[in-house]
């Protein structure tokens, strides 16, 4: 762990070098050629020394070789000199003295090759300068021819020397070869630590090159993955991080190059993003307005139609009936392009449910029918006995086989419309054929395109949008299907719807409804707001003025986050930022808008743009311009989450009543009033129950002690939170009285009313209708 | 004879089907925003409620839950009308408490089938 975050402080460093990445590979390369350099010398320096200790050998041998020689010659020579001595004639004593002179300066010349062993060899000469001394007077002897003398000596004082100088001699040979064992072995010693010295060495330098190598490389290798992975991103849409390398080479301005580009991109996309939803925004505003005139052309036209024919006017009959006829070609016009600029927008939602397919096909038939017939065409309908049930989007089903079944009764005369069902092992094909004027291979090929009939000049002939098609083509493609066509020119067409019968897209399972996912209980009943806000400053800010007017708040600091919350937490309210990275605002507000479950959930938008009509048209409940007015955004929330019903205000004092009524209906509470205990209960008879009682203690009539008690008396009553505001001091006897059968208790007087009752209501559950709502 | 309660901000539509309604023989009384509907209701005791949902000053989804609230008026059948054909606005209106809905421009076959069936009762069905 340690060792991999040092790893990448390395690399990191390295990449941060200001070099350029040549300069960098050359200053390894050169590393590494300085590292071989050492390697080589250290392994000269070893040979070295290994040459030197063999001189060293060669120098012992020799030396022992010496020593051997001295042993030998000493061996001899006391031989020689004892024989001598023995036989006893003057030639041979000459003889044995000269080679005894002669070994005395071999012993001094070894003096000088063997420094080592000087003091033995010191010793050495000593006992032969003794022995010389000792043999000289037992020649003495012999010649002066005392013989017997002469044996005596030889034999106590010559031949203890000569015992001492051959165990001296001995000692020499020894101490020299054992001086070798021990070089021969030292030696091995050095070599052997000599290699490995160099072993270590050369495994180091080569683990170095490597480390060397490999950090250089992963600092190259790091931007371009990353580089690669943020690309990776870019291209699936993602625009909003940023390659973070410290390098500072040319990969480090690659990055920082990809960065622009992205930002770029990402202005560009939300630009484009923005586009697109104001043109559904558009679409969709454009729509309403057209449609509010049309409804009105339509209407007068139809009435005016029912008008002539009463008063018998039939000459108007037929150009009246064509003002209605263009005006519901138009709504269709219109119809069709919300629907495809829907789809395009992907905002077209499913409803999946089981569809009885014999059902459908009578639904079909009766509208088909009088549509054949005015072409002067036949309408069959083939299918088998036994139909089941198609798990699908019934209304989009049904427009699709009208569509298909509208253009054959259309484009064929006098001929024969059909409808063939045919059910597979697990899909359904519906089969639309006529014998109509056909296409040819040209047509065919832009016959799904919007506002692409096959032939301009069809339109103006035959009528229609040229959208059916491609919308009905959407449809099948969204429920899972395919839509196929074959065609002959002059000779007619079949179209082929194929659907599977269970297995419906999982992402377009139809949402839970509202019932099926109750609200989490939570025991804090206070209203929830949910805060979206991409800026942490900002979403601080309206979470704190929130927090502060008493409401529970959740935060998400994106759109996806949001939507994941919301459906976990269903907040009373959610402020929505509009300008976020990922999902924007209009698209969380479209999917919040488009989920049963959600859809309820009043949104505030909170924006720097000034697209208040876009907020509105795509759902939106207000929309407030940032920086925001700490005033009105309390004033907003207050009014959409519904204090969800109606408090009943028990006060026989006006003034008291009309002040908690004043800062009740800013809360966006109903207030009801009574003026005692038994005007309180003949409004709870005749009223649903409030979603808390407001009570004063004193008062005339039924006051509020005996109302409690009252109250507990009536099950459907009792359950209702009842908060007591009283100017009345409370005993000890008194509270704990009151503290089992009421929620809170409020002095009259109090510096902060509104800020108790405030409080007070919104910990308040909320009532059913709100529930359901909610 | 049923009596119904229009309540339309558009002059033309309101015009329009107060007529084509009055045409088949319902007395029509009419309002222009959700507050005038809720007076209406309250003083006029209609048999029915053609609400339009986007209405100025009180819209009509806040205008029938306030119906629905009150017990003078909670047991008049409420329709709800909008010119959007968003698949959202059918079960925007009935979670409202509408009793039931319709698109506009209103098809007054299918919009009479409608009314005939919520009167077709007591008249206080729903």
């Amino acid at each position: 762990m340690i060792g991999r975050r040092l790893d990448k402080r390395v690399i990191e460093a390295v990449a941060h070098l200001p070099f350029r990445v040549q300069t960098k590979l050359l200053l390894a390369f050169l590393a590494i050629v300085a590292l071989l350099v050492v390697v080589g010398a250290a392994g000269l320096q070893v040979l070295t020394g290994v040459n030197e200790r063999t001189v060293e050998l060669i120098r012992s041998e020799r030396k022992i070789a010496a020593y051997r020689q001295v042993q030998h010659d000493t061996t001899s020579q006391l031989y020689r000199v004892t024989s001598a001595l023995l036989a006893n004639d003057n030639r041979s004593l000459d003889s044995a003295l000269r080679q005894l002179n002669q070994f005395g300066y071999d012993l001094e010349r070894l003096q000088f090759v063997a420094k080592d062993e000087g003091e033995l060899l010191g010793r050495v000469k000593q006992d032969y300068d003794r022995f010389v001394a000792v043999i000289n007077k037992v020649v003495e002897l012999i010649r002066g021819g005392n013989v017997a003398e002469a044996r005596e000596a030889q034999l106590k004082e010559a031949q203890p020397l000569a015992n001492s100088m051959e165990r001296l001699t001995n000692q020499l040979v020894n101490k020299a070869e054992a001086d070798m064992v021990a070089g021969i072995d030292a030696s091995e010693n050095a070599y052997r630590t000599a290699k490995l010295d160099v072993i270590l060495f050369a495994i180091g330098s080569i683990a170095f090159a490597l480390l060397l190598g490999r950090t250089i490389s992963w600092s190259l290798v790091g931007p371009i993955n990353e580089i690669d992975a943020r690309l990776s991103r870019i291209a699936e849409g993602d625009f909003t991080q940023r390659v973070a390398v410290p390098n500072r080479d040319e990969f480090g301005a690659l990055a920082a190059n990809v960065n622009r580009t992205c930002e770029q991109l990402g202005a560009l996309y939300q630009q484009l993003e923005a586009a697109s939803q104001h043109k559904s925004a558009f679409l969709a505003n454009m729509s309403h307005e057209l449609r509010t005139p049309l409804n009105a052309v339509i209407g007068y036209s139809e009435m005016l139609q029912e008008m002539a024919e009463d008063e018998g006017l039939d000459q108007f009959l037929p150009d009246l009936a064509k003002i209605r006829d263009a005006g519901r070609h138009l709504l269709n016009l219109i119809n069709d392009i919300l629907d495809l600029s829907k789809i395009e927008a992907g905002k077209m939602d499913l409803y999946l449910e089981e569809v009885d397919l014999k059902a459908l096909v009578e639904e079909v038939r009766s509208i088909v029918v009088p549509l054949a017939a005015s072409g002067g065409n036949r309408f069959d309908i083939v299918c088998p006995d036994q139909l089941g049930t198609l798990y699908t989007d019934r209304t989009k089903l049904k427009q699709s086989l009208l569509n298909l079944l509208g253009n054959a009764s259309k484009f064929t005369q006098a001929g024969r419309v059909a409808l063939e069902l045919r059910a597979g092992d697990d899909e359904v094909s519906f089969i639309v054929s006529d014998t109509g004027i056909g296409m040819t291979e040209e047509q065919l090929g832009r016959l799904f395109q919007a506002f692409s009939q096959a032939d301009a000049s069809t339109t103006r002939r035959y009528g229609g949008t040229g959208l059916g098609l491609a919308i009905t083509k959407h449809f099948c493609e969204m429920l899972g299907g395919r839509i196929t066509v074959e065609s002959e020119s002059g000779a007619g067409s079949t179209f082929t719807i194929t659907l599977p019968t269970e297995s419906a897209p999982a992402m377009l399972e139809a949402p839970e409804p509202v019932a099926a996912t109750p609200r989490p209980a939570i025991d804090d009943h206070r209203a929830l707001v949910m805060v979206v806000d991409d800026d942490p400053p900002s979403r601080e800010l309206l979470a704190a003025i929130v927090r502060r007017e008493g409401y529970r708040v959740i935060e998400a600091s994106d759109g996806e986050a949001a939507l994941s919350l919301a459906r976990e937490h269903r907040p009373d309210i959610i402020t929505l930022d509009v300008l976020m990275p990922r999902l924007d605002g209009w698209a969380v507000l479209a999917a919040l808008k488009s989920d049963v479950g959600l859809r309820e959930i009043p949104v505030i938008i909170v924006t720097v743009l000034a697209d208040r009509g876009i907020a509105l048209s795509l759902g939106a409940t207000e929309f407030i311009t940032k920086p925001v007015d700490r005033a009105r955004l309390a004033a907003v929330i207050r009014e959409n989450v519904r204090g969800g019903g109606t408090v009943l205000v028990v006060d026989d004092d006006p003034e008291s009543r009309n002040l908690v009524r004043r800062h009740l209906d800013k809360l966006g509470w109903t207030i009801a009033e009574a003026t005692d205990g038994g005007d309180a209960f003949e409004w709870l008879a005749g009223n649903l129950p409030p979603a808390m009682i407001l009570l004063d203690l004193m008062m005339p009539g039924m006051d509020g002690f005996a109302f409690l008690h009252e109250i507990g008396n009536h099950p459907e009553w009792r359950d209702i939170p009842v908060v007591i505001l009283t100017a009345k001091q409370l005993g000890a006897a008194e509270r704990e009285l009151l503290a089992g059968r009421t929620r809170e208790i409020i002095e009259k007087g109090a510096d902060d009313l509104a800020g108790v009752l405030r409080r007070t209501v919104v910990r308040l559950p909320r009532s059913k209708s709100a529930l359901a709502a909610g | 004879m049923a009596k119904i309660l229009i309540v339309e901000d558009n002059e033309m539509n309101r015009d329009m089907l107060s007529r084509r309604l009055a045409r088949r023989g319902y007395a029509v009384v009419t309002a222009v925003d959700g507050e005038q509907g809720l007076v209406a209701a309250e003083t006029e005791r209609p048999d029915l409620i053609l609400m339009d949902m986007s209405l100025p000053v009180m819209d009509g989804w806040e205008a029938t839950r306030r119906l629905k609230a009150e017990s003078a008026t909670q047991t008049i059948p409420v329709i709800g009308l909008t010119a959007h054909a968003m698949t959202g606005d059918r079960d925007k209106a009935m979670a409202a408490g509408c009793d039931d809905y319709d698109t506009k421009p209103v098809e007054l076959p299918r919009l009479l089938e409608k009314i005939e069936a919520l009167l077709g009762g007591s008249g206080t069905s729903g």
